[in-house]
């Protein structure tokens, strides 16, 4: 019998110590917090390329405007000098996404000279356009979403021009 | 209705299932008059306690009943129910109008002789190549068919067309997968199907229970025949469309011959009529998918047709012939088709490729790197599936011949695999629709359908491969491209 109280004793002062750990820690967690910070926003982002001759390395800059994300400019850089892309080109363009690269398919197989290349850029909010409802896996109506695009075409003179502002045709409200 | 001094008293026409006046009854239902034929029209006295001695009844000697032949009205008729009901219409069996005096009945296009059971006239329409007899009632059927014009039986034909039709229908039927009541039902017990279809296309055929019977075993027969078929390990081969060898169409041509015939002997007919309409019909089926805007259920039809056409020249019954192929055609598409749809779990189905050329490492580099053979398990009809992967330099990048696909040697080892993945997997939605019967390569609007269906397929799952914003865009003009007009 004196051995079983002392067990249970024994119990009793492990769960209250188990309880005691468990508070203090809960304590300390209540107290701890997230410290204050804020986020600083990149100025300029600059994406590098290896494109086929003859515009070899080739840098895309984008700079913002301060604590923004407004595209403030943008320009390309090849074959040692910089081609500013006019504003006008573009215009009001918001949360730009990383561009991507595309060349002719032909070029590339080849491994031959190129006399332009196209950067794609996505930006602004998603729209849903409607594909087929017998796609495995995609509820019924079947969306597909997409952001509006800038593609841009680069020749080799540092010409540039716009092939397409905004939503896919299809998308687009007419 | 008729009137009566104090007043309008009514009186019922009741009718039997084709049509025959048969009893006169009151207002409160008491039969006041009747009319009876036996199976081919001729009057016979309805009151069975009036024929007392078995040899005053020479046609029905076991059954108590008097034949009204070709004669003037017998002593029987006078003060008794059939008389009553004469002085009310003239009409009686199918609706027709009795001419008593001569034993004839009035069928509107053609005279029709009871006694004889024969039309008097040659029936300028020729309904069924089968019954090259002219003068025959409803193919001898009378207890199954009327004449409602003396030219066609037209209760013949709309049973034989709906019969096709539900074949057909039901066929398209397994392909899906309902909801009902908030529960999903997944058409994977297609065995199940294809009895109830076939069982009710045979009973609308038949009219009996008996040809219900045989519908479901003729549906099950087609359905498995055509399991059977795809299961073997053929030489690969697109014969006339059909995604198959030379040797597989022919078997499955045979083996549907087979089953039409067995079924066409143990239900007493002739095993020549039941293998012609089968078999023709499973041979005929690629080339009913021609024609832009075809359907189901019109490629239902023209094999129907053909098999009708193949069981009248061999001897048989045309009606019986177009449903026999009909069911063949429905029923073993169902078996092409599997079970299930899109978003179903399957841990049954395994997908494994065939790569009949080295140099396409990278193919299953790319199905490995993006878990194709995964996300395809959930997409297939269950079963083995051994995807046969062919070189061909003469495509663009990649292509489908039946379930096989096809591949530019350039396109796999020069692209970024993330692109070589989406486009294997954009085959592979061609290789479902093949194997549910939805895909036949000489089909254009077949085509479309699943081209669509496989840029949708190559959209939704962009992000999964990563696809470049130049790819999902052009993906989005090829889903415009192959939309339904």
């Amino acid at each position: 019998m004196h051995h079983l109280n002392e067990s249970y004793f024994m119990r009793i002062r492990l769960l209250l110590a188990y309880v005691g750990l468990c508070m203090g820690a809960f304590c300390c967690v209540a107290a701890s917090e997230v410290p204050p910070f804020h986020s600083v926003s990149f100025s300029s982002i600059s994406y590098y390329a290896d494109l086929p001759e003859p515009f070899g390395k080739t840098v895309i800059e984008v700079k913002f405007e301060q604590q923004s994300t407004i595209v403030a400019s943008m320009a390309i850089r090849f074959g040692g000098r910089r081609y500013v892309v006019p504003y006008q080109l573009y215009g009001d363009l918001r949360r730009l996404g990383p561009p991507e690269v595309s060349i002719e398919k032909d070029a590339f197989l080849e491994q031959d000279h190129i006399q332009e290349f196209q950067v794609w850029f996505e930006y602004g909010d998603e729209t849903g356009y409607r594909v087929s409802d017998d796609v495995p896996g995609c509820g019924q109506p079947c969306y597909v979403y997409l952001k509006p695009v800038l593609v841009l075409t680069i020749d080799d003179q540092g010409g540039v021009r716009v092939e397409r502002k905004g939503l896919h045709p299809d998308l687009a409200v007419p | 209705m008729g009137s009566e001094d104090d007043g309008i008293f009514h009186q019922y026409l009741h009718k039997d299932h084709l049509g025959s006046k048969v009893a006169l009854t009151d207002e409160t239902g008491n039969v006041t008059a009747a009319m009876r034929y036996d199976v081919w029209g001729q009057r016979q006295d309805p009151r069975p306690q009036f024929c007392s001695e078995p040899t005053s009844c020479p046609l029905s000697p076991n059954r108590n009943w008097i034949q009204w032949a070709n004669e003037e009205a017998p002593d029987w008729i006078s003060n008794s129910l059939p008389e009553a009901m004469l002085a009310i219409t003239p009409r009686g069996f199918t609706g027709h109008e009795h001419l008593d005096e001569l034993g004839v009945i009035h069928m509107n296009g053609r005279i029709y002789d009871p006694f004889l059971a024969r039309f008097l006239q040659a029936d300028p329409f020729t309904e069924d190549s089968s019954t090259l007899n002219r003068y025959t009632y409803v193919h001898n059927s009378p207890l199954v068919y009327h004449d409602p014009s003396g030219y066609i039986s037209v209760s013949s034909l709309l049973r034989t067309a709906a019969s096709i039709a539900i074949s057909v229908y039901t066929g398209g039927l397994a392909n899906k997968t309902w909801t009902l009541f908030g529960s999903t039902i997944a058409a994977n017990n297609a065995a199940a199907t294809i009895a109830i279809g076939g069982a009710v296309s045979g009973a609308v055929a038949s009219g009996t229970w008996e040809g219900a019977k045989w519908g479901a075993i003729s549906g099950l027969l087609s359905y498995n025949v055509g399991q059977a078929i795809g299961e073997v390990d053929w030489t690969s081969g697109d014969f006339a469309g059909s995604g198959m060898s030379g040797a597989q169409f022919a078997a499955k041509s045979v083996g549907h011959g087979l089953a039409g015939g067995v079924v066409s002997h143990m239900q007493g007919g002739r095993f020549g009529h039941g293998f012609a309409s089968a078999g023709v019909g499973a041979a005929v089926s690629p080339y009913a998918y021609g024609g832009e805007g075809g359907n189901h259920f019109s490629r239902g039809m023209l094999v129907a047709i053909a098999g009708g056409g193949a069981s009248s020249l061999s001897g048989g019954k045309f009606a019986n012939g177009a449903v026999s192929a009909a069911m063949a055609y429905a029923f073993n598409s169902m078996s092409s088709a599997g079970s299930g749809s899109s978003g179903r779990s399957n841990s049954e189905t395994s997908i494994g490729f065939n790569f009949e050329t080295e140099g396409l490492e990278r193919f299953q580099l790319a199905v490995d790197e993006f878990g194709i053979e995964e996300m395809f398990k959930e997409i297939l009809p269950a079963g083995e599936h051994v995807i046969d992967v062919r070189i061909d330099a003469s495509i663009n990048e990649m292509s489908y011949r039946g379930s096989a696909i096809l591949v530019n040697p350039d396109f796999v080892s020069n692209r970024p695999l993330n692109i070589v993945a989406s486009s294997i997997g954009h085959e592979l939605i061609h290789v479902d629709d093949y194997m549910r019967g939805r895909l036949n390569f000489y089909d254009e609007a077949s085509r479309r359908r699943s081209e669509h269906r496989a840029y949708s397929w190559q959209s939704t799952t962009a992000s999964h491969f990563r696809l470049p914003i130049p790819y999902r865009n052009r993906l989005m003009d090829r889903i415009r491209e192959h939309a339904s007009p």
